[in-house]
């Protein structure tokens, strides 16, 4: 399923491009405005994401690395309109996204679903399993009976790997690895086609990371899910995603796919990024 | 199946049930609890069941202390209803030639004829005494515990609605209305209340709704504080990822609201309203004992404690029952609002 070695380079031309991306960023700016000064106050407008053009193809991984503050949340967020939407477009299968009212919008939220970095505050504690897992059935399957609902919390529990009697259970009594494979669940259970990994496994063991990475690559052959996973770990982004953008304050500063990304950086942010990994030649010979 | 169903019921611990079983380990608590509930109960329902009436005035009875007995005086053998009911202390001094041996006969349930007059033990005891007016005193206690316990709870409940709204709508918004709504909550912070009040009563003086006026002042100032917790804990939970989840999802924002926010704040919102009942009660009574608040022939535990206090020197007991119901109802209160925190307290229970 990995597309290794022939990903194509952002800057073909579209006749090249054999599909259709699933989703087309180009020239996405998000500004957040900043105020300054105490009584009288100085409004700026700050840039947490410049300029930002990319494609993801369908049933690929798109890497998005970048150190704290360079951006990558927020393209994430975004897409989602969970941050304001600033200049640009984003084509989604090839409909526009930005100039959805909310209503039309509604659709995109099942067909996108999101996996948040902290097991812990992704999940109202004082919900079960079950009802965490079938929130977005609720809004995006309401046809659905309630025994429906709980045979496919079931069967998803089940696939990410958990016993079928976590349903009944609530948030606190698990692990947090055990979360993020919930969390996992709850993005599957409206049966999306993309799912943005927000630094879904910055939080947890590495022996831990190594399972849910392989727990979302094994979900990814078996239903053709595409990602953007955000990270800053870069020797995870290496093993995870075909293609991988450089974000710099807000820029993308190099893309393209991982392996030439890693063997050959052209630019010095991402050296500088990939100097700063302890065991990163040897990995990188590895492959 | 079903046994095995029966087990995941078992291993499933909402945080609720948590808390609930927690609470019911500290003994304090429990017992605040039963104690106040038992208050509430006797003052409510006690027109029922006990025989005197907090209005109802017999002069020749006042003050007399706790579990003394009443004399029944009847001019006529036949009459069914005594025509008088007089102290064994007047009983001594005006009718009795032998007062010391007849007083112990009449409490033996003889009936004994002095002159013509016949005199009996009466059977209605005043457990608590009688006040000055002769009133017994436990049934002014009980209706000073309606207006003193109801005082509370409406007073908390319009806090609670006031409080939970407005911090909520703060919270919730954030930005430049947050700072606006919450300077005002500061503006009004910084009135003084007693000022406030005696204010409030000068200017609606001899108001019928001087009731109201207490809830007024209590509510305009006790919702406050509520505000800002809830304001506080809404704007930490609206920022939380599984907020920020739901709403990537589409969850509409009435259901984040319902779903996610709302049972996230209940926790510090019963607690906090637990702990506010016996702080409003306590002001109540601080107004009633100024003179400000209920009006007679109401009565409140501020006021008992009040006319108690003017005549500790000789009545004693005026002062000291009604304040050891107040003090014990607060108490328990407390203890409940404690008990409750250390069980809804999420941190503390973890793991």
């Amino acid at each position: 399923m990995k597309l290794s070695g022939d990903g194509r380079a952002m800057v073909s031309t579209a006749g090249e491009v054999k599909e259709e991306p699933l989703l087309e960023v180009r020239d996405l700016s998000v500004t957040f405005k900043a105020e300054r000064g105490g009584f009288i106050k100085r409004v700026e407008y700050v840039y947490a994401v410049k300029r930002v053009s990319f494609q993801i193809r369908k049933g690929t991984t798109m890497g998005l690395v970048g150190e704290s503050g360079s951006g990558k949340s927020t393209i994430g967020k975004a897409i989602l309109r969970l941050a304001p939407l600033g200049e640009g477009t984003i084509h989604y299968g090839g409909q526009e996204l930005t100039g959805l009212a909310d209503n039309e919008f509604m659709p995109f939220r099942k067909r996108i679903q999101t996996i948040f970095q902290d097991p812990y505050a992704s999940m109202n504690p004082r919900l079960t399993i079950a009802s965490i897992v079938a929130e977005p059935l609720i809004v995006h399957a309401q046809a659905m009976t309630r025994k429906q609902r709980e045979e496919l919390v079931a069967d998803l529990l089940e696939k990410v790997g958990l016993p079928a009697d976590s349903m009944n259970r609530y948030p606190h009594q698990f692990s947090g690895g055990q979360r993020q494979r919930i969390c996992i669940a709850r993005a599957l259970s409206s049966s999306p086609e993309f799912i943005i990994c927000d630094e879904c496994v910055s939080a947890l063991d590495v022996s831990v990371q190594a399972q849910i990475v392989n727990l979302l690559q094994d979900i990814q052959d078996e239903l053709g899910i595409t990602y953007l996973f955000i990270a800053h770990d870069l020797a995870v982004v290496e093993h995870m995603c075909d293609e991988a953008l450089v974000m710099e304050l807000g820029e993308i500063v190099e893309q393209g796919p991982t392996d030439s990304l890693y063997r050959s950086p052209q630019h010095s942010y991402t050296h500088r990024l990939l100097s700063a990994v302890p065991r990163m030649p040897t990995i990188a010979r590895a492959h | 199946m079903s046994s095995l169903k029966d087990i995941e019921v078992i291993q499933a611990r909402s945080p609720w049930r948590d808390a609930w079983l927690k609470l019911g380990k500290n003994r304090l608590a429990m017992f605040g609890l039963g104690f106040f509930a038992t208050m509430v109960v006797l003052c409510y329902a006690s027109p029922l069941f006990y025989p005197h009436s907090p209005t109802s005035q017999t002069l020749s009875l006042g003050a007399t202390p706790p579990l003394s007995m009443g004399i029944e005086l009847r001019y006529d053998a036949e009459s069914e209803v005594a025509d008088e009911v007089i102290t064994v202390k007047e009983f001594a001094d005006v009718y009795a030639s032998n007062p010391e041996e007849e007083a112990l006969r009449i409490r033996n349930g003889e009936v004994i004829d002095v002159d013509g007059l016949i005199f009996s033990k009466s059977s209605q005891i005043h457990i608590l005494g009688t006040d000055g007016h002769g009133r017994d005193l436990l049934a002014r206690i009980f209706q000073g515990g309606r207006i003193s316990l109801g005082v509370g709870f409406i007073a908390t409940f319009v806090s609670l609605l006031i409080g939970v709204f407005y911090g909520a709508v703060s919270g919730y918004l954030g930005g430049n209305t947050d700072a606006i709504m919450m300077r005002l909550v500061d503006v009004l912070y910084a009135l003084p209340f007693l000022i406030f009040v005696i204010l409030l009563m000068v200017v609606f003086e001899g108001s019928d709704h001087q009731l109201l006026l207490i809830f007024l002042a209590i509510g305009a100032v006790e919702w406050l504080t509520m505000a800002r917790i809830v304001r506080g804990q809404v704007a930490n939970l609206k920022n939380q990822d599984f907020v920020e989840a739901a709403r990537a999802t589409g969850v509409q924002t009435f259901s984040i609201i319902l779903r996610h926010l709302a049972p996230n704040i209940l926790g510090p919102v019963i607690v906090y309203s637990t702990l506010l009942v016996p702080a409003v009660m306590l002001l109540e009574s601080t107004l009633s004992f100024l003179g400000l608040g209920v009006q007679p022939p109401n009565a409140s535990w501020g006021t008992l404690i009040k006319e108690g206090a003017e005549k500790m020197m000789v009545y004693p007991w005026l002062l000291f029952v009604p304040a050891t119901f107040f003090s014990f109802t607060l108490f328990a209160m407390n203890f409940l609002g404690d008990g409750l925190r250390d069980a809804l307290d999420v941190k503390s229970s973890k793991d």
